[in-house]
Formats: structure tokens, sequence, C-alpha cells
């Protein structure tokens, strides 16, 4: 075998391969020479010999011819020495090892030998003309003729050496064969390097990419023949294949990661639902809670019997109760405010003194009842802040009820405010059931209660402290829980920007909202009968004048006759609706410059631009709560002043 | 004339020998003489004209031996020379016989050969004799005896100078050529 000069194969499979390829290889090249060579061998021996045989043949019978033709004098007439004399003429070809020539009568007339050799034995009587051949002889008889008349026979033994010539075309056959095959076997080696090796270094690679699973690995080009094209195409093919397994790959992390955000998103989804539940299960519960006590009272009341005392008491009990459902349904439309992005701050240069005040005055009825200690540290200097004042001290009430609602009866509570450089810092601090670490990051989120064994009267909805981050933080400040642990008591510190020392000075602006509110003519035009009756009588409450529409051409008749100031009108009137309603308005005289206020159940930009277009001055997107509309009717009315 | 004659070296074929030695040797000399003459007419080309015909035959003259011309009557039976037949034609008139392409003329006629080669000067006719020195007498095939064997001798130029042609072929078997010039 050719020594390879490819890498040792590395187990069995891969041999049985390489030897394949190899084998055919050379079995092809080697059959090839070989039967060329057998077949133009034989045909060209073949020819030869038979060549060599006729040739042979044909000479000796010329030669013998000849001889006779010499001797047909001789025969005739009777000169047996002329004929020996024309037979020893073939000295001159020392191949005819006798002859003889015979007379007419079958006599043996002249004979020959060569004279190296001792003398023949020659046939007693001549044979019919022809040849045969024995033991590497030729033997042949010649008839001789002269004037048509048979003279004699010549008898030639030559040599015939056509088994010599044979075996010595075999033995050149063979070297020749030998060569041949030798060369084809370096021509096998050539296409070795050639063809074989860059197949099996493309079968090494390949069989490496599958086991390793590593695509930039390439196979060395050996040529520029098609072989060369062959190994720049699988190179190629696995850059291709390389490629497409990253991408591959790369989109499975992809949909792997999506999948986790998914899960992660699910869970969240369905803890919100749990939580959702857990919120309406506890608000029904808030919700009847005040229901049974209420019931009792009316009781008591409505017993003649009932003492003074009892009435007032049961009043009392109605009054805190109905306090309850109020704060309750106060913080639900927090909620839905906060979730709906409708939360509208009135914010205003205000002391700190007023709002803690407020907070404190909210809070004390809970701390008395559980007979807690609040302790309350204020900064010596007044400090200013730019607030809604209410809602900041909604803030500090939720904080405070919080800490008195999970502290048992007789607790410490400290609620200490300080300056901090440009910051308000507001620590309430109690010593009461505190809070295992991992649920600190969770009490701000939404609906989230620490412990659910909780007596439910003083539960809440869970919406304290979540409001009061989203408070603080529409303040531009920031809201944090710490506790040392379960039963280790609680700390909340909410930080707030202070408003610079030099506005300090100026005199806040009258800020009573109840002072200044001036008397109006008001349009109410909305097709809830209830809303506008309600609203109405707020507002005559009040002290303005107000006329009811419950469609659109009511209301612009109505709008001609009573010349309103303002108009709240719904968009949503039947027979007229609210656009056109407006932009009928605006052609009137009487309402040409009153201020029109759209009341709509849709509050996107886009639709706020289509009532500002149609001529409304103000846009309240549905549900509208009296307070919105006291803060318009303010607002109106420091713009007229100020006109 | 006769120093020129080589001595015969020739061995004597197997069946001669004591054919010869027998007392009717005489007798085989005539009919090997006779195989003889018609064996010569394979080796001579007459010209042309020698012949009437393509097909006409080949007339060998024989004067003074009944012998010899009985056994060459045998002898030319049957055979031909060229595709034409032989004829035998005992002579005794020793006048010049047209029509003859062969004369033999026996040993008792010799005398008479001067005259008849003379007479047939310039005719295709082959002379054939059996006396020694006959071919400077005008024969131009000398029968020769040597050593028991028949033998003869030639002289292609006297053949030549009658238009008839002697094969070379002839002149390997003869004993002797010489010129044959005449006396």
């Amino acid at each position: 075998m050719i020594p390879s000069q490819s890498p040792a194969p590395r187990d069995g499979a891969f041999m049985g391969v390489r030897h394949s390829v190899r084998k055919k290889l050379m079995l092809v090249v080697l059959a090839t020479t070989f039967l060329a060579l057998l077949l133009m061998g034989t045909v060209m021996m073949v020819y030869d010999l038979r060549t060599y045989h006729e040739t042979w043949v044909g000479d000796m019978f010329a030669q013998a011819d000849l001889i006779g033709r010499a001797s047909a004098p001789a025969l005739a007439f009777d000169d047996e020495k002329v004929a020996r004399e024309n037979l020893s003429l073939l000295q001159e070809r020392p191949k005819v090892s006798a002859a003889a020539i015979y007379a007419a009568d079958g006599k043996l007339f002249a004979t020959y030998w060569r004279s190296d050799g001792s003398p023949p034995v020659f046939p007693a009587h001549p044979d019919h003309e022809g040849y045969r051949i024995e033991s590497k002889e030729l033997i042949l008889f010649k008839r001789i003729t002269g004037n048509d008349e048979f003279l004699g026979t010549v008898y030639f033994r030559t040599s015939y050496e056509l088994l010599d010539r044979l075996l010595g075309y075999l033995a050149i056959l063979a070297a020749v064969m030998a060569t041949s095959l030798g060369a084809a076997m370096l021509v096998t080696s050539w296409l070795h390097r050639g063809v074989t090796e860059p197949i099996l270094a493309m079968t090494g690679v390949a069989r490496k990419v599958m086991s390793q699973r590593d695509f930039s690995l390439r196979v060395g080009k050996l040529t520029d023949d098609e072989i060369g094209y062959l190994v720049d195409t699988f190179n190629a093919m696995l850059e291709e294949i390389g490629r497409r397994t990253r991408a591959l790959e790369e989109s499975n992390r992809t949909l792997e990661q999506e999948m986790a955000v998914r899960r992660h998103a699910e869970k969240a989804l369905l803890a919100a639902d749990r939580q959702k539940d857990e919120f309406l299960a506890t608000l029904a519960h808030e919700l009847r809670n005040p229901l049974a006590p209420l019931l009792n009272a009316l009781e008591i009341l409505r017993m003649p019997a009932a003492t003074e005392s009892a009435g007032r008491a049961a009043r009392d009990m109605m009054e805190r109760q109905l306090r309850q459902l109020v704060q309750l349904v106060n913080d639900l439309l927090d909620v839905s405010r906060i979730t709906t992005g409708k939360m509208a701050l009135r914010k205003e240069r205000c002391g700190l003194d007023g709002i803690v005040r407020i907070a404190l005055e909210s809070a004390q009825p809970l701390m008395d009842a559980r007979r807690h200690s609040l302790e309350v540290v204020l900064p010596q200097a007044q400090v200013h802040l730019f607030a809604d004042a209410s809602r900041l001290a909604q803030v500090f009430v939720n904080l405070l009820n919080n800490a008195a609602k999970f502290t048992d009866p007789g607790g410490r509570i400290s609620f200490v405010a300080r300056r901090n450089a440009d910051l308000l810092e507001v620590t309430v601090t109690d010593n009461g059931m505190g809070m295992a670490a991992g649920m600190l990051p969770l009490v701000f989120d939404m609906f989230a209660q620490a412990d659910r064994s909780l007596e439910r009267a003083e539960a809440g909805l869970g919406v304290g402290l979540s409001l009061a981050r989203y408070l603080v933080e529409a303040h531009g400040g920031s809201i944090a829980a710490h506790s040392a642990g379960a039963g280790m008591g609680s700390r909340f510190t909410v930080q707030l920007p202070i408003l610079p020392e030099a506005d300090a000075g100026k005199p806040s602006p009258p800020q009573d909202r109840h002072a200044h509110t001036g008397r109006f003519r008001i349009l109410l035009a909305d097709d809830n009968v209830d809303f506008a009756a309600s609203l109405s009588i707020l507002l005559e409450a009040a002290g303005h004048e107000v006329a009811m529409a419950h469609d659109g051409v009511q209301a612009l008749d109505a709008a001609r006759g009573f010349r309103p100031d303002l108009c709240f009108l719904d968009i949503g009137l039947p027979r007229l609706h609210g656009y056109d309603l407006a932009r009928k308005l605006r052609e009137l005289a009487a309402t040409k410059h009153a201020c029109l206020v759209a009341i709509s159940g849709w509050g996107q930009p886009e639709d706020k631009r289509r009532s500002r277009e149609a001529g409304f001055d103000h846009h309240l997107a549905k549900p509208v709560d009296f307070e919105q509309i006291r803060q318009l009717l303010e607002q109106v009315q420091a713009s007229r002043r100020a006109s | 004339m006769r120093g020129l004659l080589l001595p015969c070296l020739t061995l004597l074929p197997a069946w001669a020998a004591p054919a010869l030695a027998q007392a009717d040797a005489a007798l085989l000399e005539r009919r090997v003489k006779a195989a003889f003459l018609y064996k010569f007419a394979g080796y001579i080309a007459w010209p042309e004209g020698a012949f009437a015909l393509a097909e006409s035959a080949v007339v060998i003259g024989v004067l003074g031996d009944e012998l010899l011309a009985s056994e060459l009557v045998q002898a030319v039976e049957g055979r031909s020379v060229e595709g034409r037949p032989l004829a035998v034609r005992r002579i005794t008139d020793p006048a010049p016989s047209p029509g003859v392409h062969m004369l033999f003329v026996a040993t008792a006629h010799n005398a008479r050969l001067p005259a008849l080669a003379r007479a047939m000067r310039g005719q295709p006719v082959v002379l054939v004799s059996e006396t020694e020195g006959a071919l400077g007498q005008g024969s131009m095939i000398n029968f020769v005896v040597s050593g028991g064997r028949v033998k003869f001798e030639i002289a292609p130029g006297t053949a030549e100078r009658n238009g008839v042609k002697l094969s070379s072929r002839l002149l390997t078997v003869a004993q002797a050529v010489r010129s044959g010039n005449l006396q």
C-alpha cells in the first residue's frame, strides 16, 4: 500500500471508509492498466506469432522451391552431385538443420545436414507436399516439377522457434506489466494526494463537526480543480450551517427569555388577580360592616322608649359608621383615579403646620380608640411646601392610621418631622407588629396586606400605603418602609422637597376656598336626571342659580332666556350632542362669552382637542365629583376677578 | 579440345550401377540417352519460326539407332514440353530433314556429322551426338559415358549460331561446356 499522509483514523468505521475510497481508486487504476496491457500484449503476441509462423513457413517453402527449381535439371539428368551442391547452399541458412532431395520414384537422391550436427535420419520416403511441426522443428516437403512433370521432392528440417518467441514475448509482457503497474501505483499515489486526501480531509472535518458541533472548522484547499471547488462549497455550507445554527440558538435564547418574561408576567397577573379577589372580598366585608350597626342604630331611634342618651349614642354610632363608609368610598375613588390616571392635584404654597394639623385631627379618633400614645415633633421654623394640602394630609393620616392599626392597643407612636437640607423628612414610628424583611418591598403594592388574620374591621382595604406612595411621588418625594422584623415595630419615612425660603416672605394668596365663592348662573345639561338633580342641589346649596336641561335642544332654548355664566354640558346629549350644542351656544349673543365645560366619558388628549375645537373652555372626564366642580368654579371666579 | 574435358565426379545412382553391370548395359545406355533426349527439349528455346503452330509438336529425329528410337517413342508417349507434344522421327536419309527440331546422330553415323552441321547451318535444329570430339564437328550436345554413367557436354555457342538457345540450367548439369567452335 502507498504510505498514507492523512491523519491516523480514530475508529474502525472511519478506517473502513478510508480504505474503501483508496482501494477503489487503486483497483480502478491497476485493473485498467492490467487489462489494457494484457489485451494489447495478447493481441500483439498472437499477431506476431502468426506472422512469424506464416513468414517462416512461407520463407522455407520459398527456399525449398528455389532449391527444387535449381535441382530440377539435376534430377532430370540424374546428376546428384549438382543436387548436393544446390543443397549445400543451405549453409547460409543455419536454421535449416537438414535437407534432402528425393527423386520422382521416391528414392533419396541428395542429402544435406549442417556441418556442426550429426548426420540425421532422413525419412525413407517423401510425404505429400506440406509441412508439419514436430518438437520445435518444422518439417516440410515441396514437390519439384519441370515441364509439367513431377521430378522429385525437397525435404527440409528447420528449427521452429515459436515457443521460444512465445516465451520471449511473455517475458517482455511480464516486464512491461511490472513496470506499468509500478507506474500505475505512482499514479494512484499522486491521485491519492490530489483526490483522496482532500476527500479524507473533508470526511474528517465532517466527523469533527458532527461530534463537536463546531461549525467554525474548515477544510484546507489543496487543489484548484473540481475537488478544490467541492472543498470550497463544503466550507461555504459549513459556514451557512454554522450561521443558521447560531441564528437558531439565538432565537431559542430569545424565546426562552420571552418565555421567562411571560411566565413572570403570568405569575404577576395571577398574583394581581388574587389580590383583586381578596380586595373584592375585603371591600364587600368593609362595606357590609357598618350596615349592621347602622340598622341597629335606626332600630334604637325608632324605639319610643329610647332614652335621650341612647339616641345620642345611636346617632354618634351612625355618624362614625357613615364616616367609615365615606372614607371607604373615597379610598375607592382615589384608587380609581390613580389607576385611570385621573388623580388631580391642586398644588399651592402651604405651611407644614396646617397640613399636620388636618392630619392629626383625622387620625386622633383611631389613636384614642386604641389608646396609643402619640408623640409629635415638628421643626421649630415654619416649613413651606408646594403641595396639595388635603392630599398630603391624607398621606400622613394614612401612615398614622396604619401605625395605629398594626400596633396593639396602648402602643407608642411618634410623628417626627424635621428639616434635612432642602428636604422635609417625616418619620412615623410605632412599636407594633413590624414586618418580615420579605414583606418590605410589597407594603406599597395596591391591595397588599401583611396579615390576613388581622381583624378585618381594622384592616381596611389595603390601599392606604399605596395611595400614600402615589401621592408622595406626585409631590416629587419618596417614601420608604423599615422594620427590624416581625414584632419589632415599623418605621415609615417620607421625604418631600421644601419650597425655598425666598418665597416665604410673600404673603400667601387667600386660600379660604369658601370665602370667595361668587354667585354664578349655571346651565346644567345632562340626560342623567339624578346626576343633574343632585348636582343642581349641591350648586344651589353653594349659592348658585341653576337651570337644568336633559337634552341638547332643551338646553339651547334654556340658554336663550337664562343667559348662564357657566354651562356644564354632557357630550352624549340626546337630540343635539354636546359639540354641536357648544357651537350653537357660541353663536348666541347670550352665551357667546359664557364658560362652557364639557362632561365626557372620554378623557384622552384627542377628546379634549375635539371639545376645545367645538368651543369648550374646560373638559371634565366622568366620573365627575363635586370637588372637581367646586375647584373649577373657584378657578373661573379667580380668572373673572383678575380680568 | 579434349583436354577441356573434365573428369566425371558424379556418383552413380543406386539403381544405375548394377544395371550397367549387366550384359544388357547397352540397352540401358540407349534407354538413358533416349530419356535425356526428350528431357533436353525442356531446356532448349527454339526461335518463333521453328514451329508452324503454337501447338505444333517438338520433333526429335533419330539417325541410325533404331533401338534408341523405339525407346524414345515409348518415353515421349503422353509427354509434352511447354504445351507442345513430343514426336519421334526415324531418319534414314542423311539429307537434311525439314521439320526436325532435334537430331540425334548415333556413333555409327558420326562421320556424316560435319556435313549435316553445314547443311543445317542457320536452321533451328539442335544436333545431339554421342561421339567423343563431336562438339568440334558441329554437334551441340554430346553424350559422354563416364564411370559407367551417361553424362553430356554442350556447346551453347554452336546452338546459338543456329538461333537456338540452350538453357543455362542445362549448363549446371553438363559435364563440360565448350565454345563449340567449328574447325
